[in-house]
Formats: C-alpha cells, sequence, structure tokens
C-alpha cells in the first residue's frame, strides 16, 4: 500500500517529461492562432514505444500498467500535447482486440488515428445515425469511436477536409454523421473507456500544474506597488489553493490507475471520482492562471487561455461531469 | 506503487478489527466530568490492548506503529465506531511525543507512563488573545526566582483546560526578547495555586474551551523541558516522529460522514415534497464531496507512503488539512439544504442534533489548529517559495 513512484516509475516519468518538453515545448505556442505543427511529435512518440506503455506483450506493448501510462498523459496535458497519443494508445488497443494484429502494429509505429466524439452519449453507434465530432490531422483514414460497452474503429477517408471552426484551435476538429463511417474494427471492452477517462484525467492533471507552473513563475517576477506579485496574499493565496488542488487531483488518478489495473471492483467510481477531481482542479486552476495575470491573461500573446479551453475540451470526452458524478455516488467505498 | 496490503498488514488490520469488535466501550457522555473519565478509561483500555501511543517508539512504550499500520487501525476505529482521543488528545499525539523529543530522563519516567496508561490529562497552553496565528508574538511572561518560574499572563482556546492534570505551557522568559527568541516550555500543573480557568461558550452551546489566567503561578524549573530560553525549537520537535497520521483520521471520518449524508439524503423529505436524494442538485453535490474525499484518501496514502519511506511528510501535510476543511464546511452546507427547517432543531448540545453541531463545527476546522489562511502561506512559503511580504 504505497502511493509514492518507485525509482523505476520516477525515470519513466523524467523521461517523459524531457522528452515532451523537447518536442513540444509550451513556447512553441507562443502567440499561437492555428494549429500548432506538433503532427511530428506522435511519429517520435510512436518511434520512443511510448503508444505501447499499458499495450501488451502479446500485442506489441510493454505490458506495464495504467499507473506508468498516466505519468505519460499527464506530461502531455502539461505541455498541451495532442490528442493523437491517446487515440492511438485507444485505437491500437481496439485493432488488437478485434484480432487485427497489423492494423494495432501499423498504429503503434505511428499512423495517425482521430478521435471521435459522439455529440450523445447514447449514441446507438456506427451504425445509427448521430452527429458526433472528429479530432486529427485531415489525412488520417480512421478514427476511433469509444462508448461505454463497445469500442470500434471507423474508416473516415471518406470525409472532406473541412475543418470546423473550434474554441481549440490546437485541434484540428470537423463535424460529420457518425453512420457515414463503415466499422473497420469493433470489440466490446468496456475497459477501453475506463482506460480512455483515466487518460483524460492524467491530462486535466497536467494541465492544472501547468497552470499553477505559469502563475507561480510570473508571480516571482512581475512586480507591483514596489514588490513581486507573489508576495501578496490576493495572489500568494489563490496560488497556494491551485497548488493544492492539483495535487488532489493528482493522487486521486494515481489511485484511480491502480485500481483499474487491479480490475477492483470500485475502479468506475475511482476513475469517474479523478475526472471530477481533476476536471475541477484543470477548469479553477486555468481561470485562476488568466485572473492573476492581469490583463495579459486575456491575450493570444500569453498561453493561458490556451489552458483553459483545453480544459473544455477534456471536460467533453468520456463523459460528462454528470456522468462522472453519478459513477461516484451510486459506487460502493471498498472496505480497503 | 501499488493498492495491494501485504500479508502483515492484512493480519494486522485482523487483529485491529477482534480486538475493537471485543473492547469498544458505549457512547461518550456529555457532561465535562463524565467525559474526563471516559476518555481516560478509554486510554487505559487502549494501554492494556497495546494501542497506547501509536506512532510513539517502543523504548517509550509506543506502539511505533507505521504510517500504513496507522491507516489500518484508524479505518478500523471508524468501522468499529471506536471513541476518538477526546480529552486524551493532547497528551497522546501532542505532550508526549514532545517529552520524548526533549525532556530529561526524569521528566519522561514520570509522565509518560501516567499518559500511556490514560492516568493523567494534559491541555495546551500556547495561543493568547494578542497571539493565535502569531504565536512567536506571545506575552506571558515567566520570571525566575530561585528554583521557580513565576507565571503571569492569560492563554486562551485551551481545550479541556478544567478538567486537565498537566499543561504544556509556552511563556517568554526572557524579559527583553521578541518573537522565537526567549520562550521556554514548561509542564504547568493545572491545580497550582493562582490559575483561575474561565470557560468560553461557542455557538455550539457546549464546548471545552477555556481562558486560562496566571496569577504569580510559581512552576519549578525542573519542569522545564528542554532549555530556559529554547522553547521554540521544542515546541517545534513535537512533530519529531509524526507518521503523516495527524490528518488520517480526520479523513477518514470525513469520508464517513459523507456517506452518512448520502443516507441522510436517501431518507429526507424537502420541503417541496421529494426525497433529498432525488434533487440533482443536492445529488450532485453530494458525489462532488464523496469524489472529494476519495481524493484526500488517495492523499491522506501519498502523505503516509512519503513518511514511510522518508521518515518525513512530503508536500502533501499541508495541503490536507486546506482541502479537508473546505470538503468539511460544503458538507455542512448542503447538509443544510438537505434538512431545511430540521436544522433548527438543536438544543445547545451535538446530541439533540449531530448534523446541526458538525456543521457549525466546520467552523473550528477551518480555524483551529492552523486556520485555512495559514495554512494556504504554509503552501506559499515552504511549498512554493513564493516571496513575502511579512
Amino acid at each position: 500500500m504505497d502511493l509514492l513512484l518507485s525509482d523505476e516509475q520516477e525515470e519513466l516519468r523524467s523521461s517523459f517529461a524531457r522528452g515532451i518538453a523537447k518536442e513540444l515545448p509550451l513556447e512553441r505556442l507562443h502567440g499561437a492562432k492555428g494549429q500548432a505543427a506538433d503532427d511530428t511529435s506522435l511519429q517520435i512518440f510512436a518511434d520512443l514505444g511510448w503508444l505501447r506503455v499499458s499495450m501488451r506483450e502479446e500485442w506489441g506493448g510493454l505490458g506495464m500498467s495504467y499507473a506508468e501510462e498516466v505519468l505519460l498523459f499527464r506530461e502531455l496535458g502539461r505541455n498541451l500535447g495532442s490528442l493523437s497519443l491517446l487515440s492511438g494508445v485507444l485505437g491500437a488497443r481496439v485493432a488488437a482486440g478485434a484480432g487485427q494484429i497489423d492494423l494495432a502494429e501499423s498504429i503503434l509505429n505511428g499512423e495517425e488515428v482521430g478521435l471521435i466524439v459522439p455529440e450523445r452519449s447514447q449514441s446507438p453507434g456506427p451504425d445509427g445515425a448521430g452527429d458526433a465530432r472528429l479530432f486529427g490531422a485531415a489525412d488520417c483514414r480512421m478514427a476511433v469511436v469509444i462508448l461505454p460497452e463497445t469500442a470500434s474503429l471507423v474508416d473516415v477517408s471518406m470525409l472532406d477536409d473541412d475543418r470546423s471552426p473550434c474554441l481549440d484551435d490546437l485541434l484540428s476538429m470537423r463535424k460529420f454523421a457518425l453512420s457515414r463511417a463503415r466499422c473497420v474494427a469493433e470489440t466490446q471492452d468496456p475497459g477501453i473507456w475506463w482506460q480512455g477517462s483515466l487518460m483524460t484525467a492524467a491530462m486535466a492533471v497536467g494541465l492544472a500544474e501547468g497552470a499553477r507552473d505559469m502563475i507561480l513563475e510570473y508571480a516571482k517576477v512581475r512586480q507591483t506597488f514596489g514588490r513581486p506579485i507573489g508576495a501578496y496574499q490576493a495572489v500568494r493565496h489563490p496560488i497556494a489553493e491551485m497548488t493544492a488542488r492539483a495535487e488532489h487531483a493528482r493522487c486521486q488518478t494515481y489511485y484511480a490507475a491502480l485500481a483499474l489495473g487491479m480490475g477492483r471492483a470500485d475502479a468506475s467510481m475511482q476513475v469517474s471520482a479523478a475526472r471530477a477531481v481533476a476536471q475541477g482542479a484543470a477548469r479553477k486552476n486555468a481561470d485562476a492562471n488568466i485572473q492573476l495575470h492581469g490583463a495579459v491573461g486575456i491575450t493570444n500573446e500569453l498561453s493561458a487561455h490556451l489552458l483553459l479551453k483545453r480544459s473544455l475540451v477534456l471536460a467533453n470526452l468520456f463523459g460528462s461531469r454528470k456522468v462522472a458524478l453519478h459513477h461516484v455516488l451510486n459506487g460502493e467505498l471498498m472496505e480497503v | 506503487m501499488d493498492l495491494v496490503y501485504t500479508p502483515e498488514q492484512i493480519e494486522f488490520r485482523q487483529r485491529a478489527r477482534a480486538w475493537l469488535k471485543d473492547n469498544v466501550p458505549g457512547p461518550r457522555p456529555s457532561t465535562r466530568e463524565e467525559a474526563a473519565s471516559y476518555d481516560k478509561a478509554w486510554q487505559r483500555r487502549l494501554y492494556e490492548g497495546g494501542w497506547a501511543g501509536l506512532n510513539w517508539p517502543k523504548e517509550y512504550g509506543g506502539a511505533a506503529l507505521t504510517g500504513v499500520q496507522s491507516l489500518i487501525w484508524f479505518e478500523e476505529c471508524e468501522r468499529a465506531n471506536a471513541p476518538a482521543y477526546g480529552l486524551m488528545s493532547i497528551a497522546q499525539t501532542h505532550a508526549g511525543p514532545t517529552l520524548i523529543a526533549r525532556a530529561n530522563e526524569a521528566l519522561k519516567s514520570f509522565h509518560l507512563p501516567k499518559i500511556l496508561k490514560g492516568e493523567s490529562l494534559w491541555c495546551q497552553g500556547f495561543s493568547e488573545p494578542g497571539a493565535g496565528s502569531d504565536l512567536a508574538s506571545l506575552k506571558t511572561k515567566g520570571v525566575i526566582d530561585g528554583d521557580h518560574i513565576v507565571v503571569t499572563g492569560q492563554k486562551i482556546w485551551t481545550t479541556g483546560a478544567t478538567t486537565a492534570d498537566y499543561q504544556e505551557l509556552l511563556i517568554r522568559t526572557d524579559p527583553g526578547s521578541e518573537r522565537h527568541k526567549g520562550l521556554t516550555w514548561i509542564i504547568c500543573d493545572m491545580r497550582s495555586p493562582g490559575i483561575t480557568i474561565r470557560p468560553i461558550d461557542t455557538m455550539m452551546g457546549e464546548s471545552s474551551i477555556n481562558e486560562v489566567f496566571y496569577d504569580q503561578v510559581r512552576i519549578p524549573i525542573s519542569n522545564v523541558v528542554g532549555e530556559i530560553n529554547n522553547g521554540w525549537s521544542v515546541a517545534m520537535s513535537t512533530l519529531a516522529f509524526e507518521r503523516g497520521t495527524t490528518f488520517l483520521r480526520d479523513q477518514i471520518r470525513l469520508s464517513a460522514k459523507v456517506e452518512r449524508a448520502i443516507e441522510l439524503a436517501k431518507r429526507t423529505r424537502l420541503s417541496e415534497g421529494h426525497l433529498a436524494i432525488d434533487d440533482p442538485a443536492i445529488a450532485e453535490k453530494l458525489a462532488e464531496l464523496k469524489a472529494e474525499a476519495l481524493g484526500h484518501r488517495a492523499m491522506a496514502i501519498a502523505n503516509v507512503s512519503n513518511v514511510d519511506r522518508t521518515g518525513s511528510p512530503g508536500p502533501e501535510g499541508s495541503m490536507v488539512k486546506l482541502l479537508v476543511g473546505g470538503t468539511y464546511k460544503a458538507l455542512g452546507e448542503v447538509v443544510t439544504e438537505i434538512l431545511g427547517l430540521g436544522m433548527l432543531d438543536y438544543d445547545h448540545c451535538r446530541a439533540s442534533n449531530s448534523w446541526a453541531y458538525d456543521f457549525m463545527n466546520s467552523w473550528v476546522v477551518t480555524i483551529a489548529g492552523g486556520t485555512s489562511e495559514i495554512q494556504k502561506e504554509i503552501i506559499a512559503d515552504r511549498v512554493l517559495e513564493l516571496p513575502r511580504a511579512r
């Protein structure tokens, strides 16, 4: 019973952090208006084997646990990495689960798959009519649709390139009717939904920490009334709260990763609690980061708005807050 | 990182559970004197079962539990509805550890066995009307007169003063000194002549906090713990072998309270007629609090993991109190919505309406033992290393 990283896990975390800081430095977003050209990062991460972290060894994976994978997505969230790593991890698992090992391998090697988010959570799936949004590069030939009970890969090559304007314009988003997409691979595996939800929580944790990091640095250098703004309680107290929230979210997300990996009876409750807490931390921290920067906080010049906008995207993946809270309320506490 | 209990830890849990099943007493009486006897008797029973001095080193008669063992013990206590330390709390968790860390052998061999066996109750004489968050500005003075120190001044917020045998008293013994310098930590016998205790009425009706006045109270110099004029360092040594367990019990009880609030919502109708749990806003709020409580548990485990591995609490320690206070307060608020007029049925004591009591107690949680504002200062200073204005 231990919630600290082992030495190996700490090394892994550190290498994820270094790699992501190198390929996806926050500075690249400085004054960003359109999609940042970070598509090359997916191939680099694939070459490093990062899509394989929790994948079963017999499917080409490294056979590590969700605890390790959470470390990766936390760093990705911190640096506003695209969603392609998430859709790749999940897409490969769908393909392998459907018996299509070659397809899985192609995805693990860096073929980009998009992420489809149905408008309605009660979507009937690829065979029924329904609107959906597709996040991913225009040249993706496939995208992954993850629902609570089934997960599929669908062919999206027929869709045109017209992007829909997106509030978070670091992401490429298209709207389409799900019925148009032909199913390529399908698996009945509720675990994929929970894995997606958990990694979304992990990205929210990183985002919450990134927002805190941004204002913490600023508070030490920006001066007003003759002092660094971080000397004033009106500034240092909210940053302390941001820190406590991010820590709370991080601990719960790690705990949920362990519970999900063990297949514990309360795993879905724990992951849902991680979503609720991490999402709250991401939103509130993104908010405070803008507020405490003062006027420059609302400009495109500063990256703070990007953290806020990404937090809205994450909130809409793998079930809304209400869905998460429903699972929390109805989950039974385990006696451990 | 894992959530697996070792076979030894599982056996420990079974042992704790069995012992508690056979030994947990009935409900705690509400009058001060009876409550004091009850708390001492429970401590005596814990001692006989080997559960006294949970985190004290073995050489001082303690159980020397690890952080995870402490977690298990507190979970089993909650399950068995075991009483909290109550008036025994300061002796067990504060005075005892301080004596172990800094007192001489004579004081240790006299006081520690009495504390372990539940024979003496302690209270704390730190805060003053002019020195709360800024404890170092305390003014109660001690003047050396032969082999005594003569104390004059006032302490406040002293829980259990009327039933305590001894007090851990922090006084200013160097007349010209300021702030942390020139303080002395001394054991004060509460029956000494010159001590006047005045109970403080609180909004809850019943309480055990007091003002304590010292009018030329003579205390033997042999009661000094550590050195004269070095009392601040003694006060700082209290947490020397803290296992991160201070907030473990609070967090476990808060989680249990959230569950009870959910049960309350399932059987209470709102004035509109429907069950509180069927009200989406209330259900959502309760779910949020349950999610927060799960997160507190994860933080508490991270905290004890850190202590077990490194010997000292991690940064989570200073954040847990802040967050637990926030959840406790929000829980009180949603319960006011659930109970409606029922919240008004309160008659000066917890037994009349525990939810109303807990609602008012939420301010004790966010103020006592370091206010939420001070917790934020601690995080800002020590975790974030932000510049200071004070």
